[in-house]
């Protein structure tokens, strides 16, 4: 239901962030751009907290845009989501700015990322969310391109392959469209909430024109967030750009578009039902694409030599296992926008993998400047840098899926969720294959603990440090006592 | 609160005993370790006091995960079964810290961080009641473990490391699996409420023995057991000698618990009480055990190292238990549960105290020779009785302990085992019970082998310093307790026994 109450702190958030990027744009001393991109980040809290505390008393609430009836809508677990994820992206601006990153002047770029990512995480249209996820794409590639040729080059695949990903996402949002229309429905049949509560089509010839569309979106879903065999821009994205852009990448445009990925594609459980047949074809090539998906991506992480790219090709086995939970939810048949243990299981797995990796590869990014790019370069990192190896160990730790972080708590929760719905193949795939991860985290851990013969302390900054030991000590809290963000996203 | 302190007390100690060792003295660490296992020992033993046979602490956690099962809290108990491991972890914690402080020399401070995280994971498993927690911690052991062995350990120990930990990562994988099929077919994760939840479960006939299975592959690997042990000799024997003792004695002696508690007895028991025959999977079981107490006996009995030949042990008296635990598991069924016949399941449970008492001094003893004669090979050590008169008295009690001579507590909890199997009831129960019996002088084969060549074959001509005060001390503990459990067994077997009543009393 549209509910009046939360349209004025909604709208706010969202108008307020491109206002103060514009405001922070203009600046010219850093301190002051980076004292306003505080200030949005507080008001940001401040919203989020009062729409929090307004969706406990309302419920769910659905959001027009214009002559959109239902634009947005928000829930807990989207709410949640979003409040994590902005207090994560908070600490990795505090990192930057402590670590005097070059990425420093564009807060502005950053605040525009996390515009985007509300954009995603709250739309309830199709067409509202594919805007947002364009707006995400632009204000990634400002941030991304620097005066490098890596950079340059990696912006460049990126920016190519997310337009062929809109493109199609585009024509299979269109398509759809137009049959639904067919059947009598105005523009309300791109809610997200509307498609996921009511079946539309029946048996017959439309089914395979939905069918064919939807493979439409499902292709450009998987070039969004790197499935096989779209993801060969992924690991450019890690390597070449400044390693805290990537972190901004991964925590704020990544995680919103595995979460959208979580909303749209099991809604062709809804649409096609009563065609048992094509949607079990459909069931088994989205499933056999997720797990192609995280084998490729945990064994290609596990031949790199580039610390970065390990965990670019991690990202890709993250999102094919974010395709299997979407599958489990689509199987499930559950409305995606209410909130429910399912959705918030999911949610968690994205959630917390994204703010590890976000961790290791701005962690990986603060011993760059000591000179460590690649594997080898980090032997006695321990006794160089006792502090940066220590947070590097546990983000990697968490990674890996090692109790009591939160990780085990995402992997654990992913493994229970697949035990019910899938074959038992499917489970021991996935088992294998956390193995494998756990493996080449090992493989990392394991050289950082390699001595050298000549290895001495250097100095390093305790202060700079601080935002990512928060993110650490989050990662703690969350595994120990998970009991604190489920409740929220499920209440 | 005793519990959840017991657990949080070596958490809390970490920055202390960090800060005080790198501050002020070396010892300070080892110290402050073997206080904490001190006060976690006076804990558990309180809990259990108070509520005997069963004291449980229950504290919120997890939201329910579907939606036909239950909120999962983070429930601790403590009954006789728990309460013996409790006292086996730290005891030999104790020992262990005290061992330290005379034989780690670099990264102290480091080393006692990641001993104390290694106690809170070990004592964790022990008196875990919900099986997500159970699993946890059982993880969670191998980080330190991890850090320790690849830090401290001999050469080649960051790969025996690595070695150790990708197999019981991926092994304990199985498990997880097995806990989520648990869930999701009971609809809890409480370990001492999952008996009744089978037997009243319609759905839990087609499942039990994928979910049993699951658990076995993830607990086999934990325990080093034939055929999945091939990370065990390799850490075992590379490992800093303080965790070589706890490697052994507690963390895949941890392995064997986790099969008693909860796939033979929250499963096997009230699944043949559901109405299934359970009968062949334990000769299948015992047929395991009894290959790991051969294969691990036959490679110790040839194998010349002074750390391999403990390691190799360590597989063949994992096998004992799980054999032990499976025939007396079988002697419970085939006689009707209310005849309260669990003589072997009493023997197996002694023994997870009694191994890790006489393998911990072992451990102990094998190190001392090694880090003062320099010598690996046992053939090349001479006389050592006359140069190490103190090492040789407690090669003495590990080594006869160890072949299950009597006083030591092995000797009781062995011949528990032994004569639990000839009631078990099983086609070939009396093969079995020879096989038990003659795993045993296998063992006292190896013990003397090492006893002769490191103690008595030989001219003694040149000086080696004994072991060193305080790893005296700690030595000194377990051969003393080991003398103790084997002498007066009747309140430890008391305890574990009423615990069973307890459980076999509810699935009458």
């Amino acid at each position: 239901m549209i509910n009046e109450g939360i349209m004025l702190p909604f709208y706010t958030l969202l108008g307020i962030l491109p206002i103060m990027a514009v405001v922070v744009h203009a600046l010219g001393k850093t301190k002051e751009k980076f004292l306003l991109a505080n200030v949005s980040y507080i008001a940001s809290y401040v919203l989020l907290a009062c729409l929090s505390v307004k969706i406990r008393s309302t419920g769910i609430s659905e959001l027009p845009l214009f002559s959109l009836r239902k634009a947005f809508v928000l829930n807990p677990t989207s709410l949640t989501l979003a409040t994590l994820m902005t207090f994560a992206s908070h600490m990795l601006l505090l990192g930057a700015y402590m670590n005097r990153k070059s990425v420093m002047d564009k807060f502005d770029v950053i605040l525009f990322m996390l515009f985007s990512a509300y954009g995603i995480i709250f739309s309830d249209n199709l067409i509202v969310l594919l805007l947002f996820m364009e707006i995400g794409l632009v204000s990634t590639a400002f941030l991304f391109i620097e005066r490098n040729r890596e950079s340059i080059e990696a912006t460049v695949k990126m920016t190519i392959m997310l337009i062929l990903g809109g493109i199609f996402l585009a024509i299979g949002f269109s398509g759809l469209y137009l049959i639904l229309r067919s059947k009598g429905l105005d523009l309300i049949a791109l809610s997200l909430s509307y498609l996921s509560g009511t079946p539309q089509l029946e048996q017959g010839s439309m089914s395979i024109l939905t069918l064919l569309f939807f493979t439409l979106i499902l292709v450009g879903m998987g070039i969004e967030v790197g499935l096989v065999p779209f993801y060969m821009w992924l690991p450019d994205v890690y390597t070449g750009p400044m390693a805290i852009a990537s972190a901004f990448f991964i925590l704020l445009v990544d995680t919103a578009d595995l979460y959208a990925l979580l909303r749209v594609l099991p809604l062709y459980e809804h649409i096609l039902t009563g065609t048992y047949t094509i949607k079990m074809l459909f069931t088994n090539v989205v499933v056999l694409i997720s797990v192609i998906s995280f084998i490729l991506g945990e064994l290609s992480a596990l031949t790199q030599r580039r610390l970065r790219r390990i965990f670019g090709y991690s990202g890709i086995a993250d999102a094919g296992y974010t395709l299997l939970l979407a599958t489990y939810l689509a199987i499930l048949g559950i409305s995606i926008v209410k909130p429910s243990i399912p959705l918030a299981i999911a949610t968690f797995f994205i959630l917390f993998s994204n703010i590890a990796l976000s961790n290791i590869v701005s962690l990986i990014g603060l011993g760059e400047t000591k000179g460590i790019t690649t594997i080898d370069d980090i032997r006695g990192l321990p006794w160089r840098f006792p502090l940066l190896s220590a947070n590097l160990i546990i983000s990697l730790l968490s990674l890996a899926g090692v109790p009591p972080l939160a990780g085990f708590m995402a992997k654990f929760f992913v493994i229970s969720a697949i035990s019910s719905t899938f074959r038992r193949l499917i489970v021991i795939l996935v088992i294998i294959f956390f193995g494998v991860c756990a493996a080449y985290v090992l493989r990392v851990i394991a050289t950082l603990w390699s001595k050298t013969s000549r290895v001495t302390r250097e100095e390093e900054s305790v202060i700079q440090l601080i935002p990512f030991i928060i993110l650490n000590v989050l990662l703690i809290i969350c595994g120990i006592y998970p009991r604190l963000i489920l409740e929220f996203m499920m209440r | 609160m005793y519990l959840l302190l017991s657990v949080i007390i070596p958490a809390i100690a970490i920055p202390i005993a960090y800060v005080l060792s790198k501050r002020y003295s070396e010892r300070a660490g080892g110290m402050v370790c073997t206080i904490v296992g001190l006060i976690d020992l006076i804990l558990v033993t309180t809990a259990y006091l108070q509520g005997a046979p069963l004291y449980i602490e229950e504290y919120k956690w997890l939201p329910k995960l579907s939606s036909h099962a239950t909120e999962i809290s983070f429930k601790l108990f403590i009954d006789g079964v728990s309460l013996l491991a409790a006292i086996a972890t730290l005891i030999l914690v104790i020992a262990a810290s005290l061992y330290s402080i005379d034989y780690i020399e670099h990264d102290i401070s480091a080393y006692y961080m990641f001993l104390l995280l290694l106690t809170l994971g070990m004592l964790g498993v022990f008196i875990s009641s919900n099986l997500i927690a159970f699993y946890m911690f059982l993880e969670f052991m191998l980080v330190p473990s991890y850090f320790i062995i690849g830090g401290w350990g001999l050469p080649g120990a960051r790969r025996a490391a690595f070695k150790f930990f990708i197999y019981t990562h991926v092994g304990a994988l199985f498990a997880l699996v097995g806990i989520a099929l648990t869930y999701l077919n009971l609809g809890t994760l409480d370990i001492l409420s999952m008996p009744q939840m089978i037997m009243t479960s319609t759905t839990w006939s087609r499942v039990w023995l994928t979910v049993f299975i699951l658990y076995v592959i993830g607990f086999l690997v934990k325990a080093g057991a034939f055929p999945v042990h091939s990370w065990l000799p390799d850490a075992h024997s590379i490992a800093p000698t303080p965790m070589s003792s706890l490697l052994s004695g507690i963390i895949a002696a941890s392995g064997v618990y986790a099969l008693f508690r909860i796939p033979y007895m929250s499963i096997l028991l009230p699944t043949f009480r559901a109405g299934i025959n359970v009968n062949k999977v334990l000769v299948a079981m015992s047929v395991l055990g009894l290959m790991s107490v051969y294969y691990g006996g036959y490679l110790a009995l040839r194998e010349r190292d002074v750390k391999r030949i403990p390691a190799y042990s360590t597989i063949s008296h994992n096998g004992y238990m799980i054999t032990g635990l499976s025939l007396g598991l079988a002697a419970i069924i085939n006689n009707g549960i209310e005849k309260f016949i669990f003589i072997g399941i009493l023997g197996a449970v002694l023994h997870i105290l009694s191994h890790a008492l006489a393998k911990g001094l072992f451990f102990m003893v094998a190190g001392t020779i090694l880090e003062e004669t320099g010598e690996r090979d046992i053939t090349r050590t001479k006389m050592l009785l006359r140069l190490m008169p103190w090492t040789g008295a407690f090669g003495f009690f590990a080594l006869f302990g160890i072949a299950g001579a009597p006083p030591f507590a092995t000797f009781i909890s062995e011949l528990l085992m032994i004569v639990g199997s000839i009631y078990s009831g099983l086609k070939y129960a009396k093969l079995f019970t020879l096989l038990l019996a003659l795993g045993t002088a296998l063992s006292a084969a190896y013990a003397l082998r090492f006893w002769w060549f490191t103690f008595w074959k030989g001219e003694d001509k040149e000086k080696v310093h004994d072991v060193r005060e305080r790893a005296k001390v700690g030595m000194v503990i377990l051969a003393i307790m080991l003398v103790i459990v084997g002498s007066i067994p009747f309140p430890f077997l008391e305890q574990v026994r009423r615990s069973l009543m307890t459980v076999l009393s509810s699935l009458k």
